[in-house]
Formats: C-alpha cells, sequence, structure tokens
C-alpha cells in the first residue's frame, strides 16, 4: 500500500496522471468506496485490502473524457475488465495507467466472494505498474455450473424461474457491467419492443438470457451484476456456463490475455462449426 | 376530539382475525427476511414491526404493473378499460413516512390537474391504519424531513404500542367504522408523548436548491452513482410511470409500469434525442425532484425520511448525505456573495 501510494505521489509529480480512480475508506462510517483522487488531494484515506470489491474499469469511459490521462487500481479481475474494454476500443489505452495490486480475495459481508474461487487472474494480466504478489495463475471450477448442470430441465427452470420472478428491472446489472454499454439497451427498445418493460416472469427471463448471451465470450467474470442484485439473483451462474462454453470452443477466457480479440466477433477458419459438423445434439 | 382506545397486545390478532372476516386486511409479513405487505391470514400470525417495513406500500396504490384496458386484435373497437377492485381493504402497520408517502401520491393523483381513476378508487375502498412508531430507526429521518414518528397525516386510524397495550384513535369517520369491537375499550389513559430529536442533516429550502441547477457540483456527486432504477422503485413518493401495450396471440392489455429517471431510457424521444444522457443531469433531476420541484408543483417536498433508497442501493450511497452536501455547498456559496457584497459596498 505504501509503494502504492508513493507510485501515485510520483506519478502526479510527474504530470503522468491527472486523476486516480481508486478506493477509499470514509473516515466517518468506515465504508470502503470507489473514489477520484485529484493531484493534491490527501492519499491517506486511500486503501486496498478485501473490502475493495467494487470493479471500477465501469466508470473509466467517463473519465477519461474528462482527464486526459487517468491511474487505475486494479483487481485481477478488473484487469481483466479493463482488457475486455480495451479490445473493444472502448476505452484508449494511451489514456490509462494500469496499477495492479496482488489481490487476495475480496469479502461480501465479511465472507470471501464466490467469484474469488473461480479467479483465474490475482494479478492484472494488464499493468504498467504492479504492486504486491502475483499470486498463482489457476482455472476456474465454476462449482456452481456444475450444480446446475446436473439438474434436470425442469429443476433448472425451476430454479431460475423462482429467482427471474423477483427482478425488479432496475437495471443494476447492466449499470454496473463494464461490458453492457449499448448506445440504446435491448430492453429499452420501444419499436420493435424486444422485452416487455414490466417486470414479470417471461420479460425478466427474456432479460436475463439476452444480457447473458450478449456477454458470452465478453464477460470477464468481475461478478458485480450478482453482487449489486438488490434481489440476489446469481446471475453470475449465467455468465460462467456461456465462459465455459466460450472456453471449450475456442479456448478463450475473456480478458486474461491482453490485446486477444473477443471469439465471437472474428471468424477463423479453425473455429469449431459444431451446426456445420452436425454435432449439435 | 375523539378518545384513545386500547387492546391488550395478546388480543391484537383476534381482533384483525375479525376484521378480516369483512375486509382485505393487509399487513405487514416477512417474506425471505424482508418485510413487505401482504393479505392477512391467520395461519401466519401478525407480527408488526416496529421499525420500518422493506418494502414501501406504494405498491398498493399505484402497482408496479397494472392493466388499465384490455383489448382483441381480432375484433375492432375491443378496447375495454379494467374494473378496478372494489372490495374495501384495511392495510394495517404502515409508519408515517409511509402514510406521508400516501399523502404526497393524493397531490400527484387526485389534486392535480389529472386525475388518476385507479389511484381513486384504491384510495377509496382503503382504510389506512397506522402505527406510530416508538423509536427511530438507523437510516430513519424523517424529523430531517417536516415529519415526526407520530405524524399522522392521511393516516384514518393511528395506533400506538405501550406497554402490554395498543393504543387506537379514530381520526376519521372511515377510520371509526373499524374501531367498533369489544376487545377495543375506550380509556382516559393516553401513550405518553415523546420529544424526538432534530433533524441530522442539514437541509436548505426548495428556492435555494432550484438555484444550484447549473452549478457543477451535480457530476462530483453523480461520480460513483449507476443510475440503476432501483431507489425509485424503493422510494414511496416516486411515482413515474409509462405506458405500454403488452400481447401474447393477439390478446392484449395495456398497462402501467414504474418507470424511473435514473434510466436512460426515461428522456428517450422521438427522433432519438435524449435531453437527460449523461448520469449527472439523472441525479440532479432525482434530487432536485425530491427537494425542490415537488415543493413548487404539489407544495410539500416528495422526501419523507424512510430511508429506503439508502437500505436498497447496491453501492450503498447516501441521499440524505447527498441532499446534506448540496447544502453545504449552497451555504458556502450564499457566504461567498454576501463577502462579494459586504467588499463592493467598501469600495
Amino acid at each position: 500500500m505504501k509503494a502504492l501510494r508513493k507510485k501515485i505521489r510520483e506519478l502526479f509529480e510527474k504530470g503522468e496522471v491527472d486523476a486516480v480512480l481508486g478506493y477509499r475508506e470514509d473516515p466517518a462510517s468506515g465504508e470502503v468506496k470507489a473514489a477520484v483522487f485529484k493531484k493534491d488531494e490527501t492519499l491517506d484515506d486511500m486503501v486496498f485490502d478485501g473490502r475493495c470489491i467494487q470493479n471500477l474499469v465501469n466508470y473509466l469511459p467517463t473519465l477519461v473524457a474528462r482527464y486526459r490521462k487517468v491511474g487505475v487500481v486494479l483487481k485481477g479481475c478488473d484487469g481483466r475488465s479493463l482488457v475486455t474494454q480495451l479490445v473493444e476500443h472502448r476505452i484508449n489505452k494511451s489514456q490509462i495507467i494500469a496499477l495492479g495490486v496482488g489481490c487476495e480475495g475480496v469479502e461480501i459481508d465479511g465472507k470471501e466472494a464466490e467469484k474469488c474461487y473461480d479467479c483465474a487472474t490475482h494479478m492484472s494480466p494488464i499493468a504498467d505498474h504492479e504492486f504486491g504478489e502475483k499470486g498463482e495463475k489457476r482455472e476456474p471450477a465454476f462449482a456452481g455450473v456444475e450444480e446446475i448442470e446436473k439438474m434436470s430441465p425442469v429443476e433448472r427452470w425451476k430454479f431460475f424461474a423462482d429467482y427471474f420472478a423477483k427482478c425488479e428491472r432496475c437495471y443494476a446489472c447492466r449499470q454496473i457491467c463494464p461490458s453492457c454499454y449499448c448506445e440504446i439497451c435491448i430492453a429499452d427498445q420501444q419499436e420493435p419492443k424486444w422485452i416487455e418493460p414490466s417486470a414479470k416472469l417471461s420479460a425478466n427471463t427474456m432479460w436475463h438470457l439476452i444480457r447473458a448471451y450478449h456477454l458470452a465470450g465478453r464477460c470477464a467474470d468481475c461478478g458485480e451484476c450478482e453482487r449489486v442484485c438488490p434481489q440476489d439473483i446469481p446471475l453470475r451462474l449465467l455468465n460462467n456456463a456461456l465462459e465455459e462454453a466460450v472456453h471449450e470452443m475456442f479456448g478463450v477466457r475473456p480478458g486474461t490475455v491482453p490485446e486477444e480479440v473477443p471469439p465471437l466477433v472474428v471468424l477463423n477458419k479453425d473455429d469449431p462449426d459444431r451446426i456445420l459438423e452436425g454435432k449439435n445434439e | 376530539m375523539n378518545k384513545w382506545h386500547r387492546i391488550k397486545k395478546t388480543d391484537l390478532q383476534k381482533y384483525v382475525s375479525r376484521l378480516a372476516e369483512k375486509w382485505e386486511v393487509w399487513v405487514p409479513r416477512r417474506v425471505d427476511e424482508k418485510w413487505e405487505f401482504g393479505i392477512y391470514d391467520g395461519a401466519q400470525g401478525l407480527d408488526l414491526p416496529e421499525s420500518i417495513i422493506d418494502v414501501s406500500l406504494k405498491n398498493l396504490f399505484f402497482p408496479k404493473r397494472r392493466a388499465i384496458a384490455t383489448y382483441d386484435e381480432n375484433s375492432k373497437w375491443s378496447m375495454q378499460p379494467v374494473d378496478p377492485e372494489q372490495r374495501p381493504r384495511i392495510v394495517m402497520g404502515l409508519h408515517p413516512c409511509d402514510a406521508a408517502g400516501i399523502e404526497y401520491m393524493d397531490r400527484v393523483f387526485l389534486q392535480s390537474e389529472h386525475k388518476d381513476v385507479m389511484y381513486k378508487k384504491e384510495r377509496e375502498r382503503t382504510v389506512l391504519v397506522g402505527m406510530l412508531c416508538s423509536e427511530m430507526g438507523d437510516g430513519c429521518h424523517c424529523t430531517d424531513r417536516g415529519l415526526t414518528p407520530h405524524s399522522t397525516s392521511s393516516m384514518d386510524v393511528a395506533f400506538v404500542s405501550e406497554g402490554g397495550w395498543y393504543y387506537f384513535k379514530s381520526l376519521t369517520d372511515k377510520g371509526k367504522r373499524i374501531m367498533e369491537s369489544k376487545y377495543l375499550k375506550e380509556t382516559d389513559e393516553s401513550p405518553t408523548a415523546k420529544e424526538w430529536p432534530a433533524g441530522k442533516y442539514a437541509s436548505a429550502s426548495p428556492e435555494e436548491f432550484m438555484e444550484m441547477y447549473d452549478d457543477s457540483i451535480w457530476h462530483e456527486l453523480s461520480d460513483i452513482c449507476l443510475t440503476c432504477g432501483i431507489c425509485t422503485y424503493a422510494c414511496p413518493t416516486c411515482v413515474c410511470f409509462l405506458v405500454t401495450d403488452e400481447k401474447f396471440k393477439g390478446k392484449g392489455e395495456r398497462v402501467t409500469v414504474w418507470d424511473s429517471c435514473q434510466l436512460q431510457s426515461y428522456s428517450r424521444m422521438a427522433g432519438g434525442q435524449n435531453t437527460r444522457k449523461t448520469p449527472a443531469s439523472r441525479v440532479r433531476n432525482r434530487t432536485l425532484d425530491k427537494f425542490a420541484y415537488s415543493h413548487l408543483r404539489y407544495g410539500r417536498i416528495s422526501c419523507t425520511g424512510c430511508g429506503r433508497c439508502v437500505m436498497v442501493c447496491p453501492l450503498k450511497r447516501s441521499f440524505p448525505q447527498l441532499g446534506a452536501r448540496l447544502s453545504e455547498r449552497i451555504r458556502e456559496k450564499k457566504k461567498k456573495r454576501t463577502k462579494v457584497r459586504a467588499e463592493s459596498k467598501e469600495d
């Protein structure tokens, strides 16, 4: 943490960054929240520990519009997120200074977050400066997905329908997702109206399935959609299942390799084509 | 002046069961660790929380999804209005902040130039039996918003817990109808009046808030807001809706659905223009609507101090603190202005 603060001060002094996006501990409430640090502000209340769960990458597009150069504190999962944004040309790397911090897992309500069990990268795959331990690389297990896949289709539908019925359509999942940035979201389109705006099972199911499909091969599994959901819908299960499918077919884990283009936007002659090969069943 | 009646706490369920024979009785119930209103059935027992009910009762009067008409695409002129529910009902156990929310909704839906027929019917069929709070919860700040935990606005009957008793008092003719019961006994005693702590957040006047419209602070205030819609859904006074048609195999319904000014799509117009494209403009809209626009249009600020927006916020942002910060800024600006004026006088 000391090294991080020192580096940031140095960057400010050299004029290499105009603002740094990091985590601040509120002295009154003790809560850790995302914060933008500017040149002459104190860095004393900047923190990095298990409470820093929020993915900051989502704020970058607005910040790079306002500042010339932005530093950002990145956990491993946030680093993956940043990669997905860079390869989709949403942000230009020349405007970003990536400060990768070795992450030992983050907490939700004092318990290690589920996403951390499946974490493939403890250090951001893209970092201009690295701090702390790099940690070991490992393959995600996705125990949750395995559980679901053991269920019969009827059980599976019941499992998800119970959750989807509770969705309030507040779109917090969409708003916090760095990869959900359509100019006009499919849920907001009126003509044709793909998804009805009312919060009922059929429309909610449509919304969550479409969102999951749109994230196939793009989702970096930062787990934020699941964390912010006011109704605790296990959204990561959907995304992870598709991530597994993409990995199986294309050998790609989104965000883990810098400059790797999402598999579903490029056509390779070696791409598997299960439909043409008749292996769809 | 109506007299206080009291009922033994152990008798309350018998009283409510008796009421439920004739009325549709809505009481707070615990569903998935959250309190929300549901129809009373004897089997579940009766438990009235002193603390805030997690889900506001806005949904009972202005439902999340409400069919207003039905139609059949295969036959001409088939659109029919939906008949509103007529069965009389009692809503019991709401708190003063919720009742204040209903008072505000009355102003919007009944006393403005556009009357909402469906809302009117829902209000007419309902007797509001409000529970005055014995204490203030952590997130409660009604005393900041011109209310107290013992405010009774728009309640038909108010009751308060004290010792082994509930003290009831009818406030309207509608309320009297449910007070005739062998369990409720008239009493000369009255529950002790309480002193409430003053508000904890600084708050400027609506006119002062209006002056902040063009301030640059909105970017700062919206920096970490997701602009999802959950605070507006939880708010007892957020009453925006959209009208849309939902059909299946030619049979359709025209419905009103809750909308939220925090979502991009809210301000998108025909032709694709969007007047509130940035998060800052959307956060400004909601903040000023709570503290200023509402006062200018309906004569009352629309925050009732229930604190639900803080409870549901995915990022645990504090809306009252946001208001306080804004008020702080207003004060600073004013100070500067008077200083400049004083200096120019000296010159």
